[in-house]
């Protein structure tokens, strides 16, 4: 497996602002191996969606560099997948057209019958075979984001980018989305890296959660390694004093995040 | 002895065939000084279970008994915090207080009165705004404010609707905290209704899941019992033997009756 399938390298955003210059990322490195899944948790306001979007390349780089599959990302592709906040699906498109949209971008040969067909089997993989003609207004939004699931996965992307992907929803139906993306991920594992603040979403899908330091100027804080075998069962997950250790970490860090940023200021 | 009792209550909206039932026959029992939460995922009828509690609606069939009698009509014996703060945009924090403290307590003497106020503000940590108006305080602090009007009238249940749904997780710690320490001074009897099993088990003796239910009506389940001393913090829950247990059960009893319910729910979409 390729370790260093996407390389992040001392990446940099800033914004001009009213009051000068403001730096939102700094001197962001990592590795990431292939098939891992890596979250990226911290406070509002840390830079997380920034450093998201820098990878999917939708913000331009102001230092640094990435490198994904041995080639460098210059701009937006369908070689990453994103899934936003809210499901952003096409209105005035059933589910079925929304996911199928996608596939006619990345196999423009394929019969526009055999694009519904693929469309349709991730469908069912989320557990909407049967709402395949429903408009998003007909959808709740936990059954919209599902169909956003779907539309990622059937792009057979490089990458899945996730910004948040659950957090408008209420912490139950969260939980319910959380199974249904470790149930897809379980047998198709793209490299994906998620930006959340939900400390267990990230303990419960991650092989890798980096803490980031707070805004401005935020960078990584610290590396937690969740060696949780796979495929992972929440209820497994929840029944291991592990688990409990794990979540702790992250929290004393979101809670003192201060403590780190203070070292990393020192060192840099 | 049982304050506040829901007893076979069914409700819903709607006639005839565009009926849809919301609660089907809900029995709950809440005693005097008890602490109970209830979990359900949005849209299974916790607001409407609240409103029920207070009176606000009333039920279709069943009855609602606070201290043995049946109830029909809402009062300040059943105070009501709610998601949305409810506040009065154009009076300030204090008065906006007072407003309620009026109607609860209209024989006492207006100073007196004020000085009542100014306690509860003082219990939420708002006295450095009980002259700002609600567009000028945060969601944190405008929902402290709905929690200072509601405990100043007295009520001797409070009924909270997802208090702290809409609030960052930072401000909804700090705010539980709060929430429970005022309850351990004086014992109000409470039922908080909220969608967060970690925040039920932090700040209950009992814990009852709202379940969807195949019908279309949801129904209360067994309630858990939180063995888990108090004060509590989120350290001592998360490190106590039955929390993992806890929290683990609950989460199954509530996600595998939502799996009949999904069933169901795309059967109705298809």
């Amino acid at each position: 497996m390729n370790s260093k399938f996407l390389e992040l390298w001392r990446l940099k955003k800033q914004f001009k602002t009213d009051k000068g210059i403001f730096v939102a990322v700094r001197d962001f490195s990592v590795h990431v191996a292939e098939g891992e899944f890596i979250s990226i948790i911290g406070h509002s306001g840390c830079g997380k969606s920034t450093l998201l979007s820098m990878v999917a390349g939708l913000h331009e780089l102001d230092a640094g560099g990435i490198i994904l599959d041995n080639k460098e990302v210059l701009g937006a592709g369908p070689d990453r997948a994103v899934v936003f906040q809210s499901p952003n699906l096409l209105p005035w498109m059933t589910a079925l057209e929304n996911v199928t949209i996608g596939i006619e971008q990345i196999k423009p040969t394929l019969s526009h019958s055999d694009r519904a067909e693929i469309a349709m089997q991730w469908l069912k993989r989320v557990g909407l075979g049967r709402a395949g003609h429903k408009k998003p207004s007909e959808l709740s939004q936990g059954m919209q984001q599902r169909v956003g699931i779907a539309r990622a996965f059937a792009l057979e992307p490089k990458m899945l980018l996730l910004d948040e992907p659950f957090g408008m929803l209420d912490s139950l139906t969260r939980l319910e989305l959380q199974d249904v993306l470790l149930d897809v991920w379980s047998t198709h594992r793209i490299t994906t890296l998620m930006v959340t603040h939900d400390v267990d979403e990230a303990v419960t899908l991650s092989d890798r959660i980096i803490m980031m330091t707070n805004g401005p100027a935020a960078t990584i804080g610290d590396v937690l390694t969740i060696p949780f075998e796979r495929p992972r069962e929440r209820a497994t997950l929840l029944e291991d004093p592990e688990y409990t250790g794990y979540r702790d970490a992250v929290i004393s860090f979101l809670d003192h995040p201060e403590e780190k940023s203070a070292e990393i200021q020192a060192v840099a | 002895m049982s304050l506040l009792e829901l007893r076979n209550v069914t409700k819903g909206y709607g006639k005839g065939s565009l009926r849809t039932e919301v609660l089907h026959h809900v029995n709950l029992s809440i005693h005097d000084g008890e602490f109970v939460s209830v979990v359900g995922y949005s849209g299974t009828g916790k607001t409407t279970l609240v409103a029920t509690l207070s009176s606000l609606r009333l039920p279709d069939s069943g009855d609602v008994l606070f201290k043995g009698q049946r109830v029909t009509m809402p009062g300040p014996d059943r105070g009501v915090v709610f998601q949305n703060y409810s506040l009065l945009p154009w009076l300030t924090v204090l008065d906006n207080v007072h407003f309620a403290v009026q109607q609860a307590m209209p024989d006492m003497a207006t100073a007196k009165q004020l000085a009542h106020c100014e306690k509860y503000i003082e219990m939420v940590n708002l006295t450095h705004a009980k002259h700002k108006t609600p567009n000028e305080l945060s969601g944190g602090m405008r929902q402290r404010v709905s929690l200072a009007r509601t405990l100043a009238t007295k009520p001797e249940v409070l009924l909270m609707d997802e208090p702290l749904s809409a609030l960052d997780a930072l401000t909804r710690a700090t705010l539980q905290r709060e929430i429970v320490s005022i309850w351990e001074k004086d014992r109000r009897t409470v039922l908080l209704i909220t969608n967060d099993v970690d925040e039920a088990i932090l700040m209950s003796d009992r814990v009852i899941p709202l379940l969807p239910g195949s019908s279309g009506g949801a129904t209360l389940g067994e309630s858990f019992v939180v063995d888990i001393p108090r004060p509590r913090t989120r350290e001592s829950v998360t490190h106590h033997a039955s929390y993992r247990r806890l929290k683990r059960t609950i989460i199954d009893t509530l996600t595998s009756a939502r799996k009949k319910t999904l069933e169901a729910e795309l059967e109705t979409v298809a």
